[in-house]
């Protein structure tokens, strides 16, 4: 509702128009009552008006609770004339929402009965009436331009949606496939030896096929929809799989089927993420601008902040730019140029100054890498399926850790528990109860100890009364002696005190003061005398009390009572020491049965005669005592309590782990699966593999951190994407029905990796890359750095070769030089249940490749683009050399290998044909990833003509580029040549 | 979900009552203010296993540092404080250089054994325009779809066009704290936990809400209520712009209009005034071969209203059976009682014997219904 608020100097005029009279004062109210109305309206909520702009002339609709009066100036434009009434009805309502203007004032609107009437009210009464016309119609055309209320950023939105479809297509297509899918037979299960970490059960099931399931997948029993689990392990067509619960295994049917199920929750997860971030929920609310409008926040770079460890320039100053960013860092690490290094102690440093950090990444691999190298003093916790994790990120997990916690802590507390057992057993109950006895004994043989010397002390008096008045005189007589001993000694200081100072005088005042020196030495003198007698009269008093004092006494003394008495007093004392030294003996009991850390400090002693303490501090002493049993047996209550708790709590035990942690680390998909995190928020989110996650995965993580550091390689491998999703984003972008940006939207959605997307977008200061790599050689990095990094890559390496088969660290042994039947690539055999190509004569020259040169090279890998040549190469390596685990290890395609590193790779392309067919060859990424994992030496393995004629351009510049590098600054052997040295 | 039921129901409804003529009836969207407010709130939350024995052994127990926390609790001095900060952080604790202390909250915490978190909390009020005047709670149910937006049609509900109501008053943030300082606030959806809230935005939102003017006054139905909405009739009498714009004239041209309306619709049809001046259109009975949900229910135009009838009193029953057994599936319909209120209205309306329980069993036996007999079957007896 759009309402502009006008105010109107006013006053206004009202003149009704003939046609309105004949409404006016008949079933509308009078003009005068009317503009009494509109009077009260505008000097209190506002008067509701609207601009009619439809006519040659606009006019203006005033609206009461009742009514509505249709305006239009009078020819001088000074007032209003009233055109037409009306009843209000719902209609002006309506009007009145869409639009309304509020007509304020503080003057009055005026009924006049004719134009004429307007004139004279200005001669007689001085009143200029104002319509205010211009105002209101400026003001209502402006409210009009004004939208009603600001939609939601349009672009966010529809960027959210084009997410939000996605993300349920392929939530959609992975269910529908599964869903259609026959369940795996199998024909047997069986109990295994897979590591127990709880009572949950694991079993072998030996299916008829092989499998089509990655690790982690969730499955359950056909037969048994209640049985759900996850698969632990594949091996050939044996699947391990971990229940979700302890399962009765005579309830799972001997052959049956398992039917995996779609992982919904990373799905919801995802969902989850976006919806929090359409309704401002997320942690930080900067994502959707950078994603969308590529605004960054301004930022300082830590400046003076040091890694623990030594940097170069680059990984320096994305340390530093990592510290200070507020909202995304994007750094690009080509391989080999330590991004875990520096990955770790960004992480460390944002730990050390208190930012809860969450670690993340795309595989379990690069998560547990950082995590094993950060500083021990950190807490750090790892998320995540237990069977993915290496043992070292085992411990870390924190179920792991609350195991080990909860032991440690029954055994830590088992002594301090039996010691203040004893507490809660009594003892310490006892000795205070033994205490407060003795205590009241005490107290009460002091009392009567002072009742006894009381008693004495009363009959001391009543037997020497008669001779009180004396010593009473004896006293008085010594006080004033000792007063008038005193003032003499003051007069006779005064007087000689004022002749020394006369003496002082200079000579003129002497001589005229000297005449008062007789006088003054006169009275000293007579003070002194004075003073003399005083001290004798003080002398004779003194020994007159002595001697009074000293008559009472021996009256007392010879009085029987009194010596009885005496004797009394002196038997109360020994009562009373005798307590206190019980006292004291109780002390040290309740003492020494407390334990050591609430003991008190003991009573300081008196002082040599006596007893140590005295009465008073025993009491203090008791007091403590007691304070300190109290707490003691607070703890035994509490320790006793922990005790219990502990081996129940597991659960809220690892919550808390997670909460007070500094680093959580967890996989994105962890992130999102675990119940742990389900609250928590982060300071910073630290992504690994970046290139490889897809923006739905990624906004998982994000969306709790209020700030992230985002490290990938989007020359790397791309995030994966299922062919079925692909396809339907083809047809959705080919419908003509559909807009065709949410079409490219989708396509950019799902083929570049949220890195890759920001990367290109968020400007200089917030992308960086690392530069130096101290991987592979020099002659295989400057290939590298010139084909995917602009040739920005540095080297730092010893060297590489080190065999005498080669005469460079980067080598290819063509087959261009066999014949194209021998060279030539072939579909597998039926027997194996693979998909692609193999290439016999490249899969033996492999094999002649590793038997030649693991003597010099025993850290090897074999990387090849299809299954079929893993199988086959991996088949003819066990026979040569007899160590199938290695070669399993060792033989694989290029996912196997991200991240990784070997001294030998051996690469072979595979494919080798007449029309220069490559397949999926032709993804340079994967080859940049396939040839950088070398440390010492690269050998490539493939049919140089089929490649320099591949089908896409790129690819086919590459590989021509990379003959010709070859040729001048690596190896390039035929295969003859190499059959022959080998 | 629809934000209001249709129209013919709130007619129905009016209809149906005694010595009640209804004359028009009006599709409104009431405006309102709807308030934001932030508060905080000592939000008593669960504790955990650590942080309980940390407080307390801060607390009871007179260990003062997290070396001695752990060392008694046998736990690692990192964990501990890592425990110590959180419970920092959430104000429990205070530390003066190693030594730790309990906060009032954190003292408060551990005698209620609950930990408290100061938590801020946002919700919604809403509040009439015309008077100023708070919702009850009533109407903040989740059934009542309050609109960010005067939208003349809404979905779900066929055939009304709702006039947005316009309302010249200006909030002030003074009704806010009004209403807090009321001591019936709960009854306004004001939790007793909140104190001094803050009003943290205000903006304009309208409910749905239909007015039936009748010989005898405004009647208003909104989805807060099943029958009428006696709060928003009490708005209604202290806002005469509202009611000033409501005509309170039988309309002159119904019959005129209805009689043009049957025979465009029906052909033809029977048209006689009720004795409440109700308009009734009567067909026959194979104009409701093709369904009988209209049969003794009305048809709304504009603001005006006709009820569609037939003299045959075995299809008006069938009709009636077919409509209990749907109601019985509403929300509102929520114990044995109720139904069987409803049942008697029902009677009153198709001018049949009112049905009972057992009857539309059979009459769902026989027409194949048997799936709407599950939530009937479940109902308590009194709600």
């Amino acid at each position: 509702m759009t309402v502009v608020e006008v105010r109107l100097p006013g006053p206004l005029a009202l003149v009704p128009s003939q046609g309105a009279m004949r409404r006016l004062g008949h079933d509308l109210p009078d003009p005068v009552t009317l503009a009494a109305e509109l009077t009260r309206l505008s000097q209190r909520d506002g008067l509701p008006a609207r601009i009619d702009e439809s006519r040659s002339r606009p006019s203006l609709a005033v609206y009461t609770d009742s009514c509505v009066l249709w305006l239009g100036l009078t020819q001088n434009g000074d007032a209003y004339r009233i055109n037409g009434a009306a009843p209000k009805g719902l209609k002006d309502h309506a009007s009145l929402v869409k639009g309304a203007l509020l007509l304020r004032t503080g003057a009055a609107w005026w009924a006049l009965p004719d134009v004429a009437d307007v004139a004279r009210m200005r001669r007689e009464r001085g009143m200029t009436f104002d319509t205010s016309f211009s105002q209101l119609l400026a003001a209502w055309r402006a409210g009009l331009a004004v939208a009603a209320s600001p939609p939601a950023n349009p672009a966010h939105t529809r960027f959210l949606d084009v997410l939000t479809e996605v993300v349920e297509a392929g939530r959609e297509i992975d269910a529908a496939k599964l869903r259609d899918a026959e369940p795996l037979r199998y024909r047997q299960r069986a109990a295994t030896r897979e590591q127990r970490h709880s009572a949950r059960g694991v079993y072998d099931f030996t299916l008829l096929r092989r499998p089509d399931l990655v690790k982690g997948a969730v499955v359950r029993i056909e037969e048994r929809p209640a049985l759900r689990g996850r698969v632990v392990h594949i091996r050939d067509r044996t699947v391990t799989v971990r229940f979700e619960s302890t399962v009765d295994f005579p309830a799972i049917p001997p052959q049956g089927g398992l039917r995996p199920l779609p992982s919904d929750r990373v799905y919801t997860k995802q969902l989850e993420a976006i919806g929090a971030i359409r309704k401002g929920r997320a942690a930080t609310d900067r994502l959707l601008p950078m994603l969308v409008d590529g605004h960054v926040l301004p930022y300082q770079p830590e400046a003076h902040a040091r890694p623990a460890g030594v940097a170069d320039d680059e990984q320096l100053r994305v340390f530093r730019r990592a510290l200070g960013v507020r909202d995304a860092l994007l750094v690009l690490g080509p391989p080999g140029t330590g991004k875990t290094w520096t990955i770790g102690e960004i992480v460390a440093a944002c730990a050390a100054r208190g930012e809860r950090v969450l670690l993340t990444s795309h595989t379990n691999r690069a998560v547990d890498n950082v995590l094993e190298r950060l500083p021990p003093h950190l807490r750090a916790v790892r998320v995540g399926n237990e069977d993915a994790l290496t043992a070292g990120a085992r411990t870390y997990l924190a179920e792991t850790q609350v195991e080990a916690l909860r032991e440690e802590i029954l055994r830590r507390t088992e002594g301090a528990a039996a010691r203040l057992a004893g507490v809660a057993g009594g003892h310490v109950d006892r000795w205070s109860v033994h205490l407060t006895d003795r205590l009241a004994e005490a107290t009460s043989a002091e009392q009567a100890v002072t009742a006894a010397a009381g008693a004495r002390e009363h009959a001391v008096r009543r037997v020497t009364l008669p001779l009180r008045e004396r010593a009473e005189a004896a006293e008085q007589a010594v006080a004033r002696a000792e007063e008038a001993l005193e003032a003499a000694r003051r007069a006779e200081a005064t007087a000689r005190d004022r002749i020394t100072r006369i003496a002082s005088l200079p000579g003129l005042l002497r001589g005229v003061l000297g005449l008062l020196e007789r006088p003054l030495r006169r009275r000293a003198d007579r003070a002194a005398q004075v003073g003399a007698e005083a001290g004798a009269a003080l002398t004779r008093a003194r020994s007159e009390l002595a001697t009074a004092e000293g008559a009472a006494r021996v009256v007392a003394d010879g009085d029987p009572e009194v010596t009885r008495l005496g004797r009394v007093v002196t038997a109360a004392e020994r009562h009373r020491d005798e307590t206190l030294r019980r006292v004291e003996q109780a002390a040290a009991g309740l003492r020494s049965a407390l334990p050591a850390d609430v003991r008190p400090a003991p009573e300081p002693a008196q002082g040599p005669a006596g007893p140590a303490v005295d009465l008073a501090g025993r009491h203090r002493e008791a007091a403590a005592l007691a304070r300190a049993a109290a707490q003691s047996r607070a703890r035994a209550t509490l320790l006793a309590q922990w005790r219990d708790r502990v081996p129940t709590s597991g659960a809220s035990l690892q919550r808390e782990l997670v909460k007070y942690a500094d680093v959580v680390a967890a996989t994105c998909i962890g992130t999102a699966t675990t119940e742990l995190l389900a609250e928590l928020e982060f300071d910073v989110a630290v992504v690994d593999e970046a290139g490889q996650i897809s923006l739905p995965n990624l906004l998982v993580p994000l969306a709790r951190a209020r700030r992230a550091v985002l490290v990938g390689d989007h020359r790397q491998l791309p995030p994966f994407l299922d062919e079925d999703v692909r396809l339907w984003a083809q047809r959705r972008a080919a419908d003509p029905d559909a807009d065709p940006g949410t079409g490219a939207q989708i396509g950019d959605l799902l083929t570049r990796s949220g890195f890759e997307r920001l990367y290109g977008t968020l400007g200089e200061d917030h992308r960086d890359m690392l530069q130096l790599q101290r991987r592979m050689p020099e002659e295989l990095a400057t290939f590298v750095s010139r084909t995917f990094y602009n040739g920005r890559l540095r080297t730092r390496h010893p060297g590489g070769g080190g065999n005498p088969v080669f005469r460079s660290p980067f080598a290819m042994v063509t087959t261009a030089d066999r014949p194209a039947a021998e060279r030539g690539e072939r579909r597998p055999p039926k027997r194996a249940e693979s998909h692609g190509y193999v290439n016999p004569l490249e899969a033996g020259l492999i094999v002649e490749l590793v038997t030649g040169l693991t003597a010099w090279h025993p850290d090897w890998g074999v990387i090849l683009p299809y299954r079929a040549q893993v199988d086959l190469v991996r088949e003819l390596l066990d026979a040569r050399l007899g160590d199938p685990g290695r070669t399993a290890e060792c033989v694989g395609t290029v996912d196997a290998f991200q991240g990784g590193e070997r001294d030998l790779i051996i690469f072979g392309f595979v494919r080798s044909n007449d029309d220069g067919r490559v397949g999926f060859l032709d993804e340079l990424r994967r080859l940049n990833v396939a040839i950088s994992r070398a440390r010492r030496q690269l050998v490539l393995v493939g049919d140089t003509d089929t490649l320099e004629r591949a089908g896409d351009e790129k690819f086919r510049q590459v590989m021509q580029a990379m003959t010709a590098y070859l040729r001048h600054s690596g190896d390039l052997r035929t295969s003859a040549e190499i059959t022959a040295v080998l | 979900m629809a934000a209001i039921y249709p129209v013919a129901r709130a007619v129905e409804h009016a209809a149906g009552l005694a010595g009640v003529q209804p004359l028009r009836v009006f599709a409104v969207l009431w405006p309102l203010w709807q308030v934001e407010i932030t508060a905080r709130v000592e939000d008593p939350a669960e504790y955990e296993l650590l942080d309980s024995f940390v407080t307390r052994a801060v607390g009871q127990a007179g260990l003062d540092t997290a070396a001695a926390v752990a060392g008694f609790l046998g736990l690692g001095e990192r964990t501990v404080r890592g425990c110590v900060q959180y419970l920092m952080t959430v104000g429990h604790l205070t530390a003066d250089g190693e030594r730790l202390e309990l906060t009032p909250r954190g003292l408060r915490s551990m005698h209620d054994g609950r930990r408290y978190e100061s938590k801020e909390v946002r919700q919604q009020l809403l509040f009439d325009r015309y008077t100023a005047g708070p919702f009850p709670r009533s109407h903040y149910a989740n059934a009542v779809t309050v609109l960010d937006r005067p939208e003349p049609s809404l979905d779900g509900v066929r055939g009304s066009r709702f006039t947005a109501l316009f309302a010249s008053t200006a909030f002030r943030p003074e009704i806010v704290d009004a209403l807090v300082r009321r001591p019936d606030r709960t009854g306004y959806n004001v939790p007793a936990e909140i104190d001094r809230p803050r009003v943290d935005g205000v903006r304009d939102a309208w409910l749905p809400a239909y007015l039936v003017r009748t010989g005898q006054g405004l009647l208003a139905y909104t989805a807060a209520s099943d029958g009428r909405d006696a709060f928003v009739e009490g708005l209604c009498r202290q806002a005469p712009e509202v009611t000033s714009a409501l005509p309170d004239t039988p309309p002159e041209d119904a019959e005129r209009r209805w009689e043009a309306w049957l025979r465009k619709e029906h052909g033809g049809g029977t048209l006689r005034r009720q004795p409440n001046g109700v308009w009734r259109g009567t067909l026959p009975a194979s104009a409701f071969a093709a369904g009988n949900r209209r049969l003794a229910s009305y048809v709304v135009h504009d603001e005006l209203f006709l009820q569609l009838w037939c003299d045959d009193r075995a299809l008006r029953r069938t009709a009636m059976r077919d409509r209990a057994l749907r109601i019985a599936q509403s929300r509102d319909v929520d114990s044995r009682a109720a139904l069987d209120r409803r049942l008697g209205d029902l009677g009153r309306q198709y001018e049949v014997e009112p049905s009972t329980v057992d009857d539309l069993r059979a009459h769902a036996g026989r027409t194949g219904q048997e799936d709407l007999l599950a939530r009937l079957e479940a109902l308590p007896a009194t709600s």
